[in-house]
């Protein structure tokens, strides 16, 4: 523990004497506090007024300047509320969602600078996190004790399965093409320049791409593939005995796994946030590595965010499918592409063609 | 020939390109909206922001055959209830009784349920001394049920009316008699 800890906890500025596990939770609190929430108040707003845009409407315009204030004024209202006791469920809800959370943002990618946790099997963590997050939200809907919300907690479990075929896939493409699951193997594949990427550097690494993405949709259950929580006969779903505080965690834990993977999208196949060459040894000599972390974490939540509004984007003008046909359209369209991408990629490097 | 190998592939490929084809045909329909590239009135931003600028469209404004809240002419009306005969939604009621002279009526009450009428316009036509209308007036949001209910009637005859107008009668059916 103490190898991948020291180089981070370095740069947190905490006084070194403090204990280990105190400058790990702390800094993990911090970044997620910092990083996470605003990222995910800011997008909030941006995909409210981007719908708002699409459908010729104005959209949030009340709380502060052009609605600014919105998500700030919405998380209020849902923390004044009174909480009803939730039963057990709910709890075993709360510790995985929570556990999930913090558990994950230590193995995110943040740059070459800030790579938290760089084991030889990073690159998983995010896809066990998302299962797990779906095994919360089905026992969130078993918790329900009604049929929609039964029903909702199978389909959201159905569509992760479904889902997590494909996106396992297309990751271990991305592992054949760097060889290796490490981040920094992952990043050290790519470049800086668009032609680098993952995404671009060959016609199966876009074909993996576009499954990655779209898969990760599935597994979430996020629009326009969200049937397993948002179709008309499940009266609101798994998330409908949830109020008040807990529906704030809920849907920051739904934002969380969107950016979650978007963010793994962009590190796996837009090439992360890679500098320019000989970009981050000079900013190392000029500034100070701390520096290097944060205009390497700004670059990759810039790259996140534009990728997350092209989602929206679609999933904005793309009508909303039944649950059964989101894990059809997984299972015979995307898996086949997926096993295409991965054997294409197997010739392509069998044959040499990538030195 | 449908069952074949290759044209359960065809038909893959083809349901594939369909669908790329439909969500790439949706996001270009939709995108100049996203920049507010306005091009004839149905790409225009058409949503006002209804109380707080007092907004452009006025009861001027509004088309000449507008059917706004309904309003009930009292002196006109004959009493005849044909607007409550037609009404679709039954939200009309009206009570009438005979007047000091028995050849018209005295409408006691006309009231009409705003939280039931559909604004169909079927009493309007129907009503033959014109005394029922639509106003311009389109507002009527209110805070008691009870206050969508528009009163237009002359209340009940009381009894000392009714002898008032009886005394009357008969002073008059007199006066004819003796000329």
């Amino acid at each position: 523990m103490k190898d991948w800890t020291t180089r981070w906890i370095g740069l947190s500025g905490l006084p070194p004497d403090w204990p280990e596990w105190a400058q790990v939770s702390i800094f993990v609190v911090v970044l997620f506090s910092v990083v996470i929430l605003p990222v995910c108040g800011i997008m909030l707003y941006v995909e409210r007024k981007i719908g708002a845009d699409l459908q010729a409407r104005v959209g949030p315009n009340r709380a502060g300047p052009s609605g600014l204030a919105q998500p700030l004024a919405d998380t209020l209202k849902l923390l004044q509320k009174d909480v009803l006791p939730g039963g057990f469920g709910q709890t075993v809800w709360l510790v995985i969602h929570a556990i999930t959370v913090f558990a994950t943002l230590v193995g995110l990618p943040v740059g070459s600078a800030l790579l938290l946790l760089d084991t030889d099997i990073s690159a998983f963590i995010p896809f066990t996190g998302t299962l797990a997050l779906s095994f919360g939200v089905m026992l969130l809907g078993l918790n329900h004790g009604s049929p929609s919300g039964r029903f909702g907690a199978l389909r959201t479990v159905a569509q992760a399965l479904a889902g997590f075929f494909p996106a396992l896939l297309c990751l271990l493409y991305v592992g054949m093409w760097a060889g290796g699951f490490s981040w920094s193997a992952i990043l050290l594949a790519q470049g800086a320049s668009p032609v680098a990427w993952m995404a671009f550097s060959s016609p199966f690494g876009f074909m993996a791409f576009v499954v990655f993405v779209i898969s990760g949709l599935v597994m979430l259950g996020l629009p326009p593939l969200d049937g397993c929580g948002s179709m008309s006969d499940l009266r609101g779903g798994v998330s409908a005995s949830i109020q008040g505080r807990r529906l704030v965690f809920y849907r920051v834990t739904r934002f969380y796994a969107f950016f979650m993977w978007t963010l793994v999208a962009v590190t796996m196949f837009l090439g992360g946030a890679a500098l320019p060459d000989g970009g981050a040894e000079a900013i190392i000599r000029f500034a100070s590595t701390r520096i290097l972390a944060m205009i390497e974490m700004a670059v990759l939540v810039f790259k996140t965010a534009a990728l997350m509004i092209c989602i929206q984007i679609i999933a904005r003008v793309t009508p909303r499918i039944r649950s059964d046909q989101v894990t059809d359209f997984s299972l015979k369209v995307l898996s086949p592409f997926a096993l295409v991408a991965l054997a294409g990629a197997a010739l392509w490097i069998g044959r040499g063609w990538l030195s | 020939m449908n069952n074949s190998l290759f044209s359960k592939v065809v038909e893959y490929w083809r349901g594939v390109y369909r669908g790329v084809k439909s969500v790439l045909g949706s996001c270009v329909t939709a995108l100049p909206y996203l920049f507010n590239i306005r091009s004839g009135d149905l790409r225009k931003e058409v949503t006002e922001q209804y109380p707080d600028p007092i907004s452009s469209r006025t009861a001027d404004d509004l088309p000449p055959r507008t059917r706004g809240l309904l309003f009930n002419d009292i002196e006109k009306c004959t009493g005849c209830r044909e607007c409550e005969r037609v009404c679709p939604a039954r939200c009309i009621t009206v009570d009438a009784e005979p007047e000091a002279d028995p050849a018209k009526m005295w409408v006691s009450v006309f009231d009409i349920d705003f939280s039931r009428c559909v604004f169909c316009g079927l009493c309007v036509e129907t009503c033959q001394p014109a005394s029922l209308a639509h106003t311009r007036q389109y507002e009527g949001a209110v805070y008691m049920l009870p206050d969508l209910v528009a009163s237009f009637g002359r209340g009940h005859v009381t009894a000392e009316q009714r002898e008032k107008w009886d005394a009357w009668r008969k002073t008059k059916e007199a006066e004819e008699a003796g000329v």
